[in-house]
C-alpha cells in the first residue's frame, strides 16, 4: 500500500552547507547586535547595525524556508536551468529597453531624471521581469 | 508527445517524488512530462526509461504534428 506523506512528517535537511549558511546568518545578527550595543551615538553605525540584524534575520528565514522544502523541490534540473536562462535573457532585454526609454524620455522631454533614479528603475525592472518570467515559464512547463 | 510514465510508474509502484529522486529532477518536471507539456533531453528520457525498465520508444511516444 502506498502511503501519503503528511506535512508534519517532512524532515528538514541538515547538511554541512545549510549549517554553514545558518551559522553565517547568526554571526551577521550577532555582529549587528554587538555593534548596536557598543555604538558611540553615530547615526551611520546605528544604521549599519540595524541593516546587519535585518539582513541576517531575512537570510535566516529564507534558509529555514529552503530547508523545509522537499529535496525534489530544490533540485536545479534541465527544465529549471532552461527556464532560468530564458527568463534571464528576456529580463536583460526588458531592462535594456526600459533604460533606453527612460534615457530618451529624459532627453526629449527634459524630465530631470538623475543617475540614481535610473539605477533604481533598472534594478526594479530587472528583478521584477526576471521573477515574473520565471513564474510564467515554470507554469508553462517547457520553454523550448 | 505522449508518455506512458504514469502507467509504468503505477506498474512499478513508484510515486512521482520517488521517480524524480531516482532521475535527479524536480517532481514538477515529472508532472509536466506526464502531462506531455515538457520534451525531455535524450539523457533524461534515457534515465527515466532505465528506471521504468523499458525502452525509450515505449515510454515516450512521438506523434507527427
Amino acid at each position: 500500500m502506498r502511503t501519503i506523506k503528511k506535512v508534519s512528517d517532512m524532515k528538514t535537511r541538515i547538511d554541512k552547507k545549510s549549517l554553514l549558511f545558518m551559522g553565517i546568518d547568526l554571526s551577521i545578527i550577532l555582529l549587528g547586535v554587538v555593534i548596536l550595543l557598543s555604538q558611540t551615538g553615530s547615526k551611520t553605525i546605528f544604521f549599519l547595525s540595524v541593516c546587519l540584524i535585518l539582513a541576517g534575520l531575512i537570510f535566516f528565514v529564507l534558509a529555514l524556508q529552503v530547508l523545509t522544502k522537499p529535496e525534489t523541490e530544490r533540485v536545479v534540473d534541465e527544465r529549471v536551468t532552461g527556464i532560468n536562462e530564458k527568463a534571464g535573457y528576456h529580463a536583460f532585454w526588458i531592462t535594456l529597453v526600459s533604460v533606453t526609454i527612460l534615457f530618451w524620455a529624459d532627453r526629449i522631454q527634459s524630465l530631470g531624471i538623475d543617475v540614481m533614479e535610473i539605477y533604481y528603475a533598472t534594478i526594479f525592472a530587472g528583478v521584477c521581469s526576471w521573477s515574473i518570467l520565471r513564474w510564467y515559464y515554470n507554469r508553462k512547463g517547457d520553454v523550448k | 508527445m505522449k508518455t506512458r510514465i504514469k502507467e509504468l510508474r503505477a506498474k512499478y509502484d513508484l510515486t512521482q517524488e520517488e521517480l524524480a529522486l531516482k532521475v535527479g529532477v524536480r517532481r514538477e518536471t515529472i508532472v509536466f512530462l506526464e502531462k506531455g507539456k515538457y520534451n525531455p533531453s535524450l539523457k533524461l528520457a534515457y534515465d527515466i526509461s532505465m528506471v521504468l525498465k523499458s525502452r525509450i520508444e515505449d515510454v515516450f511516444v512521438f506523434e507527427d504534428d
